[in-house]
């Protein structure tokens, strides 16, 4: 679909190892994307940000340290230029998410294909922010 | 005093016009003067020896001619406004040997009376100060029956009648001499009582207004004020408020047969009743002068306030008294948190609170007793006679007189006070007992009527006559009334504060459930969403190892993989309805989203995502949409949601190769969406068991909770969009769940929208 010259490299934050694990099965069988380092909680979301300085976090909210609504602000003032997404199973989330800062919002059980518009909207510099069940 | 039988003193003394009797003593003279120049109206028969000319020459001629211009002065005041005038005046007549008389002047009406009497000499002022020193031990005394002797020995004193006697009406306005002091001369009448009927009722009226009343002597004759019946008004003069008036020959008669020739009554006025006489008795016949009687008032006027005091004092200290024993019951009650428990843990002060012997209370219809009282059915019956009557309160200290079954249980219940706080379910009496009391009476009242030649003739026999009276009880007191009244009302608010609390403990339980659901829900709805994380993380995991998994997986496992992923599939939809039961179940639909969904849009995206499993098992979908229902009112999501669960229901319980029939129909202001199988049907008895929620109204064993959940989640989202859901079906013959929601008002745009979809 893009590319291929610039792989888009993603921080998978997800406290849910299945979850996580089908995420990044999925992200990396997507063109031009990689994940390149995953974390379990709010703390280490913002330590590996810091670290790998990736293009996108893909940001769940319900972690068990520090919510990703918590970790947002930190993520946003150590690197700037990371486009953040957020991940959630609630609706009534999506306001917060905005006011945080976020780039873009998807529901957990969003399709492949809308998850890889969403990444690519966001990259791109536009806001995703999207409430619809798959 | 006069006295006759009763039914003749109500029937004809009772009416005897005492005040119209049209004549006077003969010791003064009478006259009644009006209008402006103050003319003499009337004059008493004697006039003739004061003025020189005759009564008939005085009627017309102005009161001016014989008065000083001073005296004159002071009777046209009265005119203005002053009730009584006392003067003494020098008379200008023909009459040389005229002494200076006392006139006492009144109003009556337009008319002015006045009195003429001898001018006394008026005794020393000693006397006067004398009076008030007594009146001083008076208001320092304790003891109702000293004050009684006490009065009547200072009475006794400044009038020198030979008896004086104190004589306290009863609540039957019979008498009781209650003190008296007097000379060996004349007998006692002392403890003796004497029947109502010695002083009718007109006649304690008269005494309330004119409370100094003045006999003479018995034997004189009396004098008519003449003209006996005025032109104008054709009634004779109103005597109310003379002081000379002539006692009713009754009266008179009941005098000599006494023996007495002159006597001296004094009001004690208490609460504007008549309360008791304080009766001089003279052997001779005597004139008071006024100093004296003026004394004499100003002494009963004073015994009035002490009265008065002694018995609010009385009330205070019973009150005082018996306020540890409200108290306690009160407590007790609380304590209990039981009325009759309460009473019954502090039963001795039940009857003490009114110096009572016994006590019952009744609460609906159970009745419970303490101390001397009558038997449980006599008391019933004295409920129900009670309950009869009417009022909430009542008291007699003789029972049988007003209540026919009284008599058989008045040893223990003569006396009967009671009281129902708040209404006839609760009655609080109190008993006394008979006091068996040995009167003596002054003359046999039974015998108060001699008819001679047809006139009433008083009894002629004082001799002390004893009787026994039966069935009467110690009379209740105003303040022992009041206190049944308090506890009476300290019940009656217990029973509102019981009531009060009551619904307080009901309310806060109430809010405790509400509050203990609303956590339980929330809890539940957070598990829900944890719950569907890894089974979308799984679901995602499946999809790839089986549709886009860079290696070929193999074969062996695919079937595997592919059932797990089923299975997975199966229980995140489960577990959605379960979050979105609790997404709808307060209603939880903003009706401002609600707007006009077109249908055919919904059911067409409906049925294309239940297309596999609908292909799967050969089920065929047909819908038919009226053209006038093509929009109801919803919201889209929602509405989506409640047709996929009824459909993959109906899909579900479909036989292989079905037909499912989906139906969209305007019913006036509404619009039915049927979904009709031929599957097994549900039983009438479970169609409204199946919207139950599985876990408040099923069995959890039987029902599927899938499906339970299911039906009660398409009940909430149709409550939630304003509508209903209702099942009909007959069991082996398929089922139809029919949705009602609101139609849009019909508008002209609204095409035509029919359409088959499989």
């Amino acid at each position: 679909m893009v590319e291929q010259s610039n792989e888009i490299r993603i921080l998978l934050v997800e406290d849910d190892k299945l979850m996580r694990l089908g995420l990044k099965l999925v992200l990396n069988a997507m063109t031009a994307i990689k994940v390149v380092g995953e974390a379990e909680n709010g703390l280490t979301a913002i330590e590996k940000t810091s670290e790998l300085q990736p293009d996108l976090v893909l940001l769940d909210i319900g972690l068990p340290d520090l919510s990703g609504l918590e970790a947002l602000p930190a993520i946003r003032q150590q690197c700037p230029k990371t486009r953040i997404l957020m991940l959630t199973s609630h609706d009534d989330l999506v306001i917060s998410a905005i006011d945080g800062g976020a780039d873009g919002l998807c529901k957990k059980n969003v399709s492949n294909e809308q998850l890889y518009l969403a990444i690519q909207s966001v990259l791109a510099g536009e806001k995703w922010f999207d409430t619809t069940e798959a | 005093m006069k006295m006759i039988n009763t039914d003749i003193d109500l029937t004809s003394c009772d009416q005897e016009p005492i005040h119209l009797i049209g004549s006077i003593q003969p010791h003064g003279v009478l006259l009644a003067i009006e209008g402006d120049d103050l003319h003499i109206s009337h004059a008493s028969a004697n006039s003739n020896c004061l003025f020189g000319v005759t009564h008939q020459e005085l009627i017309g001629l102005s009161i001016e001619r014989f008065l000083s211009t001073e005296a004159c002065h002071h009777i046209r005041q009265i005119a203005n406004n002053r009730k009584l005038l006392v003067l003494a005046s020098q008379i200008s007549s023909t009459v040389t040997t005229s002494e200076a008389q006392l006139i006492t002047v009144h109003k009556n009406g337009s008319v002015i009376i006045l009195e003429l009497e001898p001018l006394l000499a008026l005794g020393s002022e000693a006397t006067a100060y004398q009076v008030i020193d007594s009146l001083t031990s008076l208001f320092s005394s304790n003891d109702m029956t000293e004050a009684f002797s006490l009065v009547c020995k200072e009475v006794q004193r400044i009038t020198e009648f030979d008896r004086v006697l104190v004589y306290q009406f009863s609540d039957d306005f019979s008498g009781s001499v209650v003190a008296e002091e007097r000379r060996e001369c004349i007998p006692s009448f002392l403890n003796h009582k004497f029947p109502g009927t010695d002083i009718p009722k007109q006649a304690r009226e008269l005494y309330v207004k004119n409370t100094i009343r003045c006999l003479v002597d018995v034997h004189s004759e009396s004098v008519p004020v003449l003209p006996a019946i005025n032109d104008i008004t054709k009634l004779p003069l109103d005597l109310s408020f003379s002081i000379l008036r002539s006692m009713s020959p009754i009266h008179v008669q009941y005098l000599k047969n006494m023996g007495v020739s002159a006597s001296l009554s004094i009001s004690i006025i208490k609460d504007r009743q008549l309360w008791a006489l304080i009766v001089c008795h003279h052997l001779e016949p005597k004139l008071v002068n006024y100093r004296i009687r003026a004394l004499c008032s100003v002494l009963a006027n004073v015994f009035s306030a002490f009265i008065t005091r002694f018995e609010h004092e009385q009330g205070s200290q019973h009150m005082l008294s018996t306020m540890p024993l409200q108290a306690r019951l009160l407590g007790s009650m609380h304590t209990h948190k039981n009325i009759v428990a309460g009473l019954l843990a502090s039963s001795a002060d039940l009857p003490a609170l009114t110096n009572a012997r016994g006590f019952a209370i009744s609460i609906e219809g159970k009745l419970t007793t303490v101390g001397l009282t009558p038997s449980d059915t006599s008391i019933y019956e004295l409920l129900q006679w009670l309950g009869n009557n009417g009022d909430a309160t009542f008291h007699t200290h003789c029972l049988s007189s007003v209540f026919s079954g009284g008599t058989s249980m008045s040893q223990f219940a003569s006396g009967v006070l009671a009281t129902r706080p708040y209404d006839s379910s609760c009655w609080l009496i109190w008993f006394r007992p008979e006091a068996v009391e040995e009167v003596l009476w002054a003359g046999n009242p039974h015998k108060s009527t001699e008819l001679e030649n047809g006139e009433l003739n008083p009894r002629n026999s004082f001799e002390s006559w004893k009787e026994l009276v039966q069935g009467k009880a110690q009379p209740w007191r105003q303040f022992e009334i009041d206190s049944a009244l308090a506890l009476g009302k300290a019940i009656s608010n217990f029973v509102i504060q019981q009531v009060l609390e009551q619904q307080l403990v009901e309310e806060k339980l109430q809010m405790q459930r509400s509050e203990f659901r609303k956590r339980r829900n929330d809890w539940l709805a957070a598990l829900a969403h944890d719950l569907q994380i890894p089974s979308i993380g799984a679901n995602r995991l499946l999809d790839f190892l089986l549709d886009d998994a860079p290696e070929p997986i193999p074969a062996t496992l695919r079937p595997l993989l592919s059932a797990l992923r089923d299975s997975s599939a199966q229980q995140l939809k489960r577990i959605g309805i379960f979050v979105d039961v609790f997404r709808y179940e307060d209603n939880k639909i903003d009706q401002s989203a609600l707007s006009a969904v077109v249908l055919k849009e919904v059911i067409s995206e409906c049925i294309q995502e239940l297309l596999p499993s609908a292909t799967t098992k050969r089920v065929t979908i047909r819908t038919t949409i009226d053209a006038s229902a093509a929009k109801v009112i919803g919201e889209p999501s929602s509405l989506s949601r409640l047709l996929l669960n009824l459909l993959d229901n109906a899909i579900r319980f479909s036989p292989e190769g079905g037909v499912i029939e989906l139906f969209v129909e305007r019913a006036g202001t509404q619009t039915d969406i049927r979904i009709k199988d031929n599957g097994p049907g549900i039983s009438a008895e479970r169609q409204e068991q199946v919207f139950e929620n599985f876990w408040q109204g099923g069995k959890p064993g039987k029902v599927q909770a899938g499906v339970g959940m299911g039906l009660y989640l398409c009940r909430q989202i149709a409550r939630a969009l304003g509508g209903e859901i209702s099942c009909n079906s007959t069991a082996g013959n398929g089922a139809t769940f029919t949705v009602t929601l609101q139609s849009p008002e019909l508008t002209d745009d609204i095409g035509g929208a029919n359409g088959r979809a499989k």
